[in-house]
């Protein structure tokens, strides 16, 4: 055979697989790169050449394809089906523009509460929620929610899953520092939500819609903790987490002013180490007469030290019925650290609510306690974190100006003297009449940036300020009645029988059927 | 019409007179008792405890899509491929019958069959309604079993025209099933965020059904989604029928 003639034969086809390979990668090319990157372009310049190179060795053929018999069926075909195949593609696509569902469930478990709807009607403008789940954090029940946003809000709603990690500027853009966030943005405005259920997206939503400044004053001027400062000591995550939502924080030296701003939502004062004058008590406790909003954060003042808040607790006491008692708490439920009280918070209560079961952390703190039951009807005082029952509060100061190093740890529980656990850590006040509210925590140091991060330390300071500035219901979504459902307890065998039934019964009878029809066709050859 | 319902009852007589139908009967409703079963032991060791999470027809339902994408490759290789091998295709092409009767007919017999199935399988539900107090809530019932309605459509269509392709039943059972696979896996091909996410969402035929249908939710999209797709792929079985007229 001559080789020249084989070869001849051949050509065409290698022709043929290069234009065909050329363009399978150039397009395989193009997904992964996005681009027209130099790969796609030689690959089509060889898809090109070789699709020429077999037009010119086998014009023949060529013809034939494109003019006989089957070209003309083939082509016939084609149109037809790409015809059905777009009206098919527009009724899909006019369903998705005019999204129609319905709910059977008998507690309409798929459907928006009317609460929750009122605020979707109520949305004047478009609303783009990103909700920056990482690979690593389950979408569905994401998903699930934002849909049902999404699909009752008449268009005005819309979400993005974004990947914070693969797009880290966009989650700095927004402040989001959790896994699992949804950032609704409205205009220049944005509003995050932590944890995602139908009532938070709602309260984000009402937010969103009410433009209006939220101020936050630390006051300053007794050696509070700072909230510029970076390093442990400092307070600026927290003040990093509450410009995120939305809050304008800023500080206010009481001693310099002798008042109290007059825009403040909330007045947060952080462990003041030095004497608060009676001119600035009275400052502070006239602002809570006339419905301002406080949260105190008290620290433990070791032995023989002055103590800087003992005016101010005892007007919280007479005035509040929160007793924030000279002790500190010593927990032995984590014996390396006994001055580390672990703090459980109560539920049933805004402040505490996302918590969802995380324990707060509050190193060397003091015991705050309720004493609302000889309070008035009109105020309601709580309390929201406590300690277990391992902890207790301890009276004898000496541990801090014990010259063993094991002084803590020596400490012991005394009848009596001590406060027994579980000691209360939080308590929250409000007075219906005035609408002040006052937050007092027996801590100072739990949310500064060395523990900010630990458990659920921030959040509950961002929740309390929330709370404090009234931010936290503004729509509540009343519990649905749900259908409570059990099984019935089954007697004896009963599981057992109710095993066999479902697992041999129905798939047994099929067999028998089976092999009765197989054996009577057999008998009948 | 009326000889696509002759087809359709020849087709669904041919799947109780020999072994497969009863084979695929019987391996979908073992496999989905044990399932409901196992749903069923533990949703009695949970209701021991406060809280536990109420029985519902989910046990049943949840399963149930799974199991078809098995099933069906099995009910709808024999559908044309087997006419090819026996050469009954060409006698059928020269009867006076249209091409997409054929085609409708021999889905329709299998849709019939995946009826029966799915109707036996009401006993499930039948029976969790009455070990429940105060009884099963029907919605998501009747809206997951109408979903699998959907779906068996969809699925037998497409497994239709993939059996149209071949001679060999086992060619086109592999090949159905690979593609049943495919359209199951679509949107877990696409990136998070990409551009083409939501079209391969939309596309993916697992998707509608759990996001909706087997929550209790009749949803438009999903209907219409279903549809097209049978639709399509009774066009694709019915082309690929008519090519075997012109082609060489």
């Amino acid at each position: 055979m001559n080789p020249t003639k084989t070869w001849r034969a051949w050509l065409p086809w290698v022709a043929l697989a290069l234009a065909v390979g050329g363009a399978l990668f150039a397009a395989g090319a193009y997904v992964v790169m996005r681009t027209f990157e130099t790969p796609v372009r030689i690959a089509l310049a060889v898809a090109l050449v070789g699709a020429a190179g077999f037009l010119y060795l086998e014009p023949d053929r060529v013809r034939r394809w494109l003019t006989g018999r089957e070209a003309r069926y083939g082509s016939n075909a084609l149109v037809l089906s790409l015809a059905f195949v777009g009206i098919l593609a527009a009724l899909n696509y006019l369903a998705t523009l005019y999204p129609q569902r319905w709910d059977l469930t008998e507690d309409k478990s798929n459907t928006l509460p009317p609460e929750v709807q009122e605020v979707l009607d109520n949305l004047e403008q478009p609303v783009k929620a990103y909700a920056f789940y990482s690979a690593n954090v389950d979408r569905t029940f994401a998903r699930e929610t934002l849909d049902k946003f999404a699909l009752a809000s008449d268009g005005k709603f819309t979400y993005e899953f974004v990947d914070p990690i693969a797009n880290p500027g966009l989650a700095q853009q927004y402040g989001v520092t959790r896994d699992g966030t949804v950032v609704l943005v409205q205009g220049d405005r944005h509003e995050q939500v932590l944890f995602l259920s139908d009532e938070e997206m709602a309260n984000a939503l009402a937010r969103l819609m009410r433009p209006e400044e939220r101020v936050v004053y630390f006051i300053t001027g007794h050696g509070e903790g700072d909230i510029e400062t970076l390093g442990d000591n400092g307070y600026s995550l927290l003040k990093e987490e509450l410009t995120n939502r939305n809050f304008t924080v800023r500080t206010w030296s009481l001693p310099a002013e002798g008042t109290l701003p007059d825009d403040a939502d909330v007045v947060v004062l952080a462990g003041p180490m030095e004497d608060i004058t009676p001119a600035e008590q009275k400052a502070l406790t006239d602002y809570l007469s006339n419905g301002g909003r406080v949260i105190f954060l008290f620290n433990t003042s070791p032995e023989g030290a002055a103590e800087p808040d003992a005016d101010l607790t005892d007007y919280l006491a007479s005035h509040w019925y929160i007793q924030v008692d000279n002790d500190v708490v010593v927990d032995t439920s984590s014996p390396q650290q006994p001055l580390i009280a672990v703090g459980v918070p109560e539920r049933g209560h805004p402040i505490t609510q996302d918590l969802q079961g995380l324990v707060v952390l509050f190193p060397v703190a003091r015991s705050v306690r309720s004493l609302g039951d000889q309070a008035p009807a009109t105020l309601t005082v709580r309390e929201l974190v406590r300690t277990t029952e391992r902890a207790w509060g301890e009276t004898d100061l000496s541990i801090f100006t014990s010259s063993s190093p094991e002084g803590a740890q020596q400490v012991a529980y005394d009848e009596g003297e001590d406060l027994p656990g579980p000691v209360s850590l939080v308590v929250a006040a409000e007075d219906t009449l005035t609408g002040a509210r006052v937050v007092v925590i027996g801590d100072a140091d739990f949310v500064r940036n060395g523990f900010y991060q630990a458990y659920g330390n921030g959040l509950l300071m961002l929740d309390a300020v929330d709370w404090a500035a009234g931010q936290e219901n503004l729509i509540t979504v009343a519990p649905r009645p749900q259908t409570q459902r059990y099984l019935k307890p089954l007697a004896g065998y009963g599981l057992g029988l109710l095993a066999l039934s479902s697992i041999c019964l129905l798939p047994g009878t099929v067999l028998i059927v089976g092999g009765v029809v197989w054996f009577r066709r057999r008998m009948r050859r | 019409m009326r000889t696509v319902w002759i087809i359709a009852r020849r087709e669904f007589r041919r799947y109780f007179t020999r072994p497969v139908g009863y084979l695929v009967l019987f391996l979908y409703l073992f496999v989905l008792g044990l399932i409901v079963n196992n749903g069923l032991q533990r949703a009695y060791a949970f209701s021991l405890f406060q809280g536990a999470p109420p029985p519902d027809a989910e046990i049943v339902i949840g399963p149930m899509l799974t199991l078809l994408v098995f099933s069906i490759p099995a009910l709808t290789m024999n559908l044309l491929a087997g006419e090819q091998a026996s050469g009954t295709l060409e006698l059928l092409l020269t009867a006076p019958i249209r091409d997409w009767e054929l085609v409708a007919g021999k889905w329709l017999g299998g849709f019939l069959f995946v009826v029966v199935l799915l109707a036996l399988t009401l006993i499930y539900p039948l029976a969790l309604h009455l070990l429940t107090e105060p009884g099963l809530d029907w919605g998501p019932v009747v809206s997951g079993y109408l979903g699998l309605l959907l779906v068996s459509a969809a699925l037998l269509a497409l497994g239709v025209a993939v059996s149209a392709l071949f001679r060999s039943q086992v060619a086109a059972f592999v090949v159905t099933l690979a593609l049943f696979l495919f359209l199951w896996m679509l949107s877990s091909l696409a990136g998070a965020g990409s551009p083409s996410e939501g079209l391969l969402r939309y596309l993916d035929f697992g998707n509608h059904f759990y996001t909706a249908f087997f929550r209790g939710v009749i949803d438009l999209q999903g209907v219409v989604y279903y549809l097209s797709v049978t639709a399509f792929g009774l066009l694709v079985g019915t082309v690929i029928i008519e090519s075997r007229r012109w082609r060489g």
